[in-house]
C-alpha cells in the first residue's frame, strides 16, 4: 500500500474544496479515468460532510485526517476524526422514495464506491472510515 | 460559486456557476426559496456548474417541493453534466422538470 497524500483539515465547509482537489489529483495519478476520479470525488466529500455536519456538529475549530494511498487497482480513502462515534447504521442509506431534503450522501457513498466499513480506529482518534474504489 | 437572478418574464432565472457544495449551498437554498415568493414560475439555470453535492440536490429538492405546494412552476434549464450524474444517482433526473435550456421553456409559452 502506497501512501499518496495526508493532510489533517478544519472541521469546516472551506475544506472541501481542497479535499475535492486532492481527491481527483491522487486519482488520476493512480491512472484513474475522469468517471472514476468524478465519482471518488464525490464520495470523499460526502464523507467529510458527514464528519463536518454530524461528527463535530459544524465545530471548525476541530480537525479530521484524509490519506489517500494506492493498493494495486485499488484506491483506498482513509477519513479519521474525533467527533461522535459512529456506528454501522449511520452508513444505511434512506429510501430514494422519501423524498426530504438531504439524506442522500450515504446513497452517493455507497453507490460510487466498492468498499465501505468503519475500522478500528488508531489511537487518538474516535472513527476510521475506510473508502475503496477500484481504479477505472 | 456564483448566484445570478434574471427576470425572463413571465420567470425568475436563478443562474448557478462554480461549485455548489455544503459551503455554498445555503446561499442557493435561500435564493430559490426567494425566488419562489409570489408563487412567480422560477428556472434555475445550470449549464455553468461545475461540481454538486447532496447539499445542492437537496436545496433543488427543496425549491421543487415549496413550488409544488404552492401550486407553482419550478425547473431546471440545461443542466450540466457533472449535475446530471448526481441527479441521476439519487434518481432525482425524472423527478426535476428539466429543461434544454431557458428559451426553449420560454418558446414553449403555456
Amino acid at each position: 500500500m502506497q501512501l499518496m497524500f495526508e493532510r489533517d483539515f478544519p472541521a469546516a465547509t472551506e475544506s472541501l474544496a481542497v479535499v475535492r482537489a486532492a481527491v481527483g489529483e491522487a486519482c488520476r495519478q493512480a491512472g484513474g479515468g475522469e468517471e472514476c476520479a468524478e465519482q471518488l470525488v464525490l464520495a470523499v466529500n460526502e464523507a467529510c460532510m458527514n464528519i463536518i455536519q454530524h461528527g463535530y456538529a459544524l465545530a471548525p475549530a476541530q480537525q479530521f485526517r484524509l490519506c489517500l494511498m494506492q493498493d494495486d487497482d485499488m484506491l483506498v480513502v482513509h477519513l479519521l476524526d474525533n467527533g461522535r462515534r459512529a456506528a454501522v447504521a449511520d452508513l444505511r442509506p434512506r429510501e430514494l422514495d422519501d423524498l426530504r431534503p438531504g439524506g442522500l450522501g450515504v446513497r452517493f457513498i455507497r453507490e460510487t464506491t466498492d468498499e465501505l466499513a468503519y475500522l478500528p480506529p488508531p489511537a487518538g482518534f474516535t472513527n476510521l472510515l475506510q473508502l475503496k474504489k477500484r481504479i477505472t | 460559486m456564483e448566484i445570478d437572478i434574471k427576470e425572463r418574464s413571465p420567470f425568475k432565472v436563478v443562474h448557478l456557476s462554480g461549485d455548489v457544495d455544503m459551503h455554498s449551498s445555503p446561499a442557493v437554498r435561500q435564493a430559490i426559496l426567494d425566488g419562489l415568493k409570489g408563487k412567480q414560475p422560477l428556472l434555475v439555470e445550470l449549464s455553468a456548474v461545475t461540481y454538486m453535492d447532496s447539499s445542492g440536490v437537496a436545496s433543488l429538492v427543496e425549491g421543487f417541493q415549496t413550488a409544488r405546494q404552492q401550486g407553482s412552476e419550478f425547473g431546471l434549464a440545461a443542466v450540466a453534466r457533472p449535475v446530471l450524474s448526481v441527479l441521476k444517482l439519487a434518481r432525482l433526473d425524472k423527478v426535476f422538470p428539466i429543461h434544454a435550456s431557458v428559451d426553449e421553456r420560454l418558446a414553449r409559452g403555456d
